[in-house]
């Protein structure tokens, strides 16, 4: 048990913060995309 | 709370202050209007059947859980009738017993057909459709009597 704590001692879960804004910047673009395009549409 | 899961909830909350500035930013400045239902327009925000000729009347009929409205319909013999219909919620069915008339009453569109009525009687209809806890109760009725009887077009609340 004091192992494992010592091993995620300065753990940063960098994979899944930069999965997050992927999906975020991903989310983001389509929505704005569609946002524009019926602005547009007037 | 961990850094991360700091970072995560802050970046979601700007999100949908961004997303709600933008879709205000278009409704005020860009003047785009919000979507409204067809049932909160006229003519189908308020009952509606009118006579459009000497045996033809126009009618605006609104399917909602679990009534049509106007439910309870009365005219003379040898009446064609123009019927729009529309739903205020979900799907109906509509279905006139001994006429050819079957219509589906969808959310956001109006259907539209025509109907003549040549013998006095009582015609009910129904919703064919199945759409909750009283679908059963979902019925009104056309009344249609003799010309000679008839004391002009009356329409209402229909009951089972």
């Amino acid at each position: 048990m004091e192992k494992e704590d010592k091993d995620l001692e300065g753990f940063s879960p960098k994979g899944a913060v930069a999965f997050f804004l992927i999906m975020i910047t991903v989310y983001v673009v389509m929505w704005f995309s569609l946002y524009f395009e019926l602005i547009g549409r007037g | 709370m961990d850094k991360s899961e700091k970072l995560a909830l802050n970046v979601s909350g700007l999100l949908l202050v961004v997303f709600l500035v933008a879709i205000v930013y278009a409704s005020v400045a860009k003047e785009v209007d919000v979507p409204t239902c067809i049932t909160d327009m006229e003519p189908f925000a308020t009952d509606t059947l009118f006579q459009t000729g000497p045996d033809s009347y126009e009618l605006q009929m609104v399917a909602r859980m679990w009534a049509f409205q106007p439910g309870n319909i009365t005219l003379p013999a040898g009446s064609t009738v123009d019927l729009y219909l529309t739903s205020q919620d979900i799907i109906h069915g509509f279905k006139i017993t001994g006429k050819n008339l079957n219509l589906m009453a969808v959310p956001g569109a109006i259907n539209y057909m025509s109907v003549t009525f040549e013998e006095p009687g009582v015609y009910d209809f129904a919703c064919h459709e199945f759409c909750g806890a009283a679908h059963h109760t979902m019925a009104g009725k056309f009344t249609i009597v003799e010309e000679e009887a008839f004391e002009g077009e009356t329409f209402g609340e229909g009951s089972l």
